[in-house]
């Protein structure tokens, strides 16, 4: 039962993302791209950590893609540049419906299937307390280094990101 | 055997039961809404269809029902039926975390009054209500029409600005909880509710709560003032309708999560726990119904600011004073 | 953001803000409004070009309906002009005179009102909206018993007005004048003292001084603006010299300025209402020039000349001589003025009418300019236009 989940799980995640990298709506992509996350999070539940299935979904599908989704709707203004006057046509429609489908069935069997029993991997279950020991206890160090290593690359960011012009006058001001 | 198909049947009558009391819950809250409104406004309300306008909702959805269905022009088709969808589904989803009254004992079953008693409730919680913000901004950029799409964008940048200091409220309940499960934070409760031990919290909740349930004084996403109608400007029958639904829902929903998370959920003294747990609901659906009824609308930069500036600092400030004291109390 | 194209959004003529058939083009970065340019004329009657084939008894009823939420302040100003132009100013008996003021104050009242709910509506403040309508519904109903309709009243007629006030009004409106500065209290309590209220208007639409003189503002815009104008003081009408009453001027030329200009307004409103009600002695209540007001009903019936004026004026109006005046008057929204010239023949040769709302709409694309789409709404609101007497 729970292999088989499993394969589903990950059948629908590759499928959703390469649907999400081949869609040239970027709106389109982003929603297959929350599918993804969404059987993404649901094999993190499988194999017992449901922490890091629910920041799946709340960082990931709530949060980044979320911004993504801000972004595109500021630049893009019209949904569909060429008018198709007919009904929604099935292949539009069977990409997102087989995934819905296959995400809504996977999570009704995982409610009768315990977290932690996917076979062919070590059953642990990792519960909040214990995931929260062993980020912020055995491998504080490296979560400190790579957090830093984040706020390093966003200003980083942010400094390239900014627009020549101002860069320069703030060189010349300081020269 | 025997006990397992009472026990599956249990559990299905239980599911029916909560799904048909939210739906009642969500129609009857429109009329409520209307009716409380009206009598703050010097209005009657809707008062014509039944006694006392009672069968107003069943009205409403007859008449949502047998409207045409309309697509506009160029919109973006399977997001644009897909929307409502979307509101209303991550509303209903969210209610299966919910407790709402003491384990029942039913022929020798315990029966939990909860659907599912996820270990990370609270995060299931947060994780739903921040993608039930892609049916607002879906919606909004499917219709192909300006105000919706401006409308689609306010609800990003709200969802934005006030999810992070929602999250960050609920840290110093699950500190002092130190469980993510909502049974187990109504449990923690049995002391004093954490809206005495921790007000700060729960006002910096409840303000957020207003804010994701779009409500005045933040209902930017949808200001029919402004923007007409809002994300949902192109949308009639009953896709409109279920824009309604997922908002009151969510209304129901996010009054039950003040209820578990600040209010001591269904702990109350004499009373059954789920008469308790429907009271404290109802008392605060009356209370974003009254909101309503006298605040003026902010502007969605002033929001952003209201949200970045104060609550989140404030939030922030707040997990670290609670964890300071818990480590001093402990110590 | 070099990489966002701008949106034009089309807002209006129908929207649910703009307050009747405006059409405002704003073109957005984001929500910021880059520009903004007003499109007029969806209500356009002809009312100028209309009333020169009226006698000038005729026009009147016209008037009405430029800005039909204060329609007697329309009669009143058209009135005094062709007063003016008669030369019969100061025969107008004083009965008269203090109903008029009485009216006029009431109109001001009854447009305010409807000012303050919408506005307060756009900015989401639902409750003020049927709060203000119910006071509104009561000079309304003042409006019916004098003159028979509740919205375009033709009571103002030339020479004095229609008819007398009916048995018993007098404390009706004295009653609804001493109760009013507590209903002002009521909508303040929601509003004023309100932080969300405050964040939403102040610094809001500011025009400066400066501007507000070179645009031609008038009424509460311009003297929230700081400017101390009044037409009521400053070239005064209809005796209003002779009344006790002050005139609010702010300096902070913000919306917020606006909305308390106009509170204070309905204040002193109230008050000129109280001291005309003290003042009102029995008497005619039209002027005795037969060739110009119809005569009495009784004459009309029982005498050969009375049924003559009647028939001459209602058939063929009254000659004017021949000459050119412009009243304006302090109207609630501002100036209202009116310039008719008369070539001798029983109609307007020619009648231009200065509405208040379509000089303060000039202001409007200057104030919105690099502030919020939400914003516009507020503006709009609270320069108080109204399209009928824009698009006439």
């Amino acid at each position: 039962m729970a292999t088989v989940l499993f394969y589903l799980l990950g059948l629908v995640t590759v499928i959703a993302t390469l649907l999400a990298i081949t869609r040239r709506n970027p709106v389109h992509a982003v929603i297959y791209l929350v599918n993804s996350f969404f059987a993404l999070a649901l094999l993190f539940y499988l194999l017992g950590a449901p922490l890091v299935a629910a920041w799946e979904v709340i960082i990931y599908a709530g949060a980044i893609m979320v911004l993504f989704l801000f972004i595109i709707m500021m630049l893009e203004l019209a949904p569909t540049p060429e008018a198709d006057r007919m009904g929604p046509t099935w292949w539009q429609w069977l990409p997102v419906l087989l995934l819905a489908l296959a995400l809504v069935g996977c999570t009704l069997m995982l409610i009768g299937v315990d977290a932690g029993v996917a076979q062919g991997v070590p059953r642990w279950y990792a519960t909040p307390r214990d995931f929260g020991f062993a980020l912020f206890g055995k491998y504080a160090l490296a979560v400190e280094v790579v957090s830093f290593q984040l706020l390093f690359a966003a200003v980083g960011a942010f400094y390239v990101g900014k627009p020549e012009r101002k860069r320069r006058q703030k060189k010349e001001e300081g020269a | 055997m025997i006990d397992g198909l009472i026990m599956i049947v249990l559990i299905l009558i239980k599911l029916g039961v909560i799904f048909a009391v939210i739906m009642t819950m969500a129609a009857y809250l429109v009329l409520a809404e209307r009716k409380i409104l009206a009598r703050m406004q010097l209005r009657h309300g809707p008062n014509r269809v039944g006694p006392f306008g009672m069968m107003q909702p069943l009205a409403d959805v007859i008449k949502l029902l047998t409207k045409e269905d309309f697509l506009p022009d160029r919109a973006d088709k399977w997001l644009f039926l897909l929307a409502p969808g979307m509101a209303a589904v991550t509303a209903i989803l969210t209610f299966a975390v919910v407790p709402f009254g003491p384990p029942l004992q039913v022929f020798g079953h315990e029966l939990p009054l909860v659907v599912i008693d996820l270990n990370v409730g609270v995060l299931y919680f947060l994780g739903l209500s921040s993608l039930a913000v892609y049916g607002v901004a879906l919606g909004g950029w499917a219709s192909n029409s300006k105000y919706s799409l401006l409308g689609g964008i306010r609800g990003l940048a709200q969802l934005i600005s006030y999810e992070l200091s929602m999250g960050l409220a609920l840290v110093p309940v699950v500190m002092l909880a130190r469980s993510f499960s909502l049974t187990d934070i109504v449990l923690a409760q049995q002391a004093a509710p954490f809206i005495l031990v921790n007000p700060l919290a729960f006002l910096i909740f409840l303000v957020s709560v207003v804010a994701e349930s779009k409500r005045t004084p933040f209902d930017m996403p949808e200001a029919e003032n402004e923007l007409v109608g809002g994300f949902h400007t192109e949308y009639s029958g009953m896709r409109f309708g279920l824009f309604f639904v997922g908002e009151y829902i969510n209304l129901v929903i996010l009054s039950s999560m003040v209820t578990v998370f600040f209010l001591g959920g269904w702990l109350g003294p004499l009373l059954p726990g789920v008469i308790w747990f429907g009271v404290k609901v109802l008392a605060l659906c009356f209370f974003f119904i009254w909101v309503r009824g006298s605040l003026p609308r902010l502007r969605y930069d002033q929001l952003m600011h209201f949200g970045w500036k104060i609550l989140l600092p404030l939030a922030l400030l707040n997990v670290l004073l609670t964890g300071a004291v818990l480590l001093w109390s402990r110590t | 953001m070099a990489l966002t194209e701008k949106m034009t959004i089309n807002m209006g003529p129908q929207h649910p803000s703009t307050h009747g058939v405006l059409q405002l083009i704003l073109e957005l970065d984001g929500e910021v409004v880059q520009k903004a340019t007003p499109h007029i004329g969806f209500l356009h009657r002809g009312t100028e070009k209309l009333s020169e084939h009226r006698t000038y008894n005729q026009v009147i009823p016209l008037t009405d309906r430029l800005d039909y939420l204060a329609p007697m302040s329309n009669n009143l100003g058209y009135c005094l002009a062709v007063e003016k132009l008669l030369g019969i100013t100061d025969e107008i008996p004083e009965r008269a005179n203090v109903i008029r003021v009485m009216m006029a104050e009431l109109t001001r009242l009854k447009s305010h009102l409807v000012w303050l709910a919408t506005h307060a509506l756009d900015i989401g403040a639902m409750t003020v909206f049927l709060y203000a309508f119910r006071e509104r519904e009561a000079i309304t109903d003042i409006y019916e018993k004098v003159s028979g309709a509740r919205m375009t009243s033709n009571y103002i007629r030339i020479g004095g007005v229609t008819a007398d006030l009916p048995a018993g009004l007098e404390q009706e409106i004295r009653e609804y004048a001493e109760s009013m500065p507590a209903h002002i209290d009521e909508y303040e309590g929601l509003l004023t003292g309100n932080k969300i209220w405050q964040k939403r208007t102040m610094g809001v639409g500011v025009i400066s001084k400066e501007d507000a003189i070179d645009i031609g503002l008038s009424g509460p815009s311009l003297r929230a603006s700081g400017v101390d104008w009044d037409l009521r003081r400053d070239a005064p009408y209809c005796g209003y010299e002779s009344y006790d009453f002050d005139i609010p001027v702010r300096t902070e030329c913000d919306t917020f300025a606006r909305y308390k200009a106009r509170l204070d307004e309905m204040r002193q409103s109230s008050r000129i209402i109280i001291q005309a009600l003290d003042r009102l002695q029995p008497g005619p209540v039209v002027a005795d020039c037969p060739k110009v007001t119809l005569p009495a009903k009784e004459d009309v019936v029982n005498t050969i000349e009375g049924l003559i004026h009647h028939f001459k004026i209602i058939t063929e109006g009254f000659k004017v001589e021949e000459g050119e005046v412009y009243v304006g008057i302090e109207a609630p929204k501002g100036e209202l003025g009116y310039y008719l010239v008369s070539d001798g023949s029983p109609m307007p040769y020619r009648m231009k009418i200065r509405p208040p709302s379509f000089v303060n709409l000039q202001a409007l694309p200057q104030m919105v300019e690099g502030r919020l789409l939400a914003d516009v709404i507020a503006i709009i609101g609270t320069l108080d236009i109204v399209l009928g007497e824009i698009d006439r």
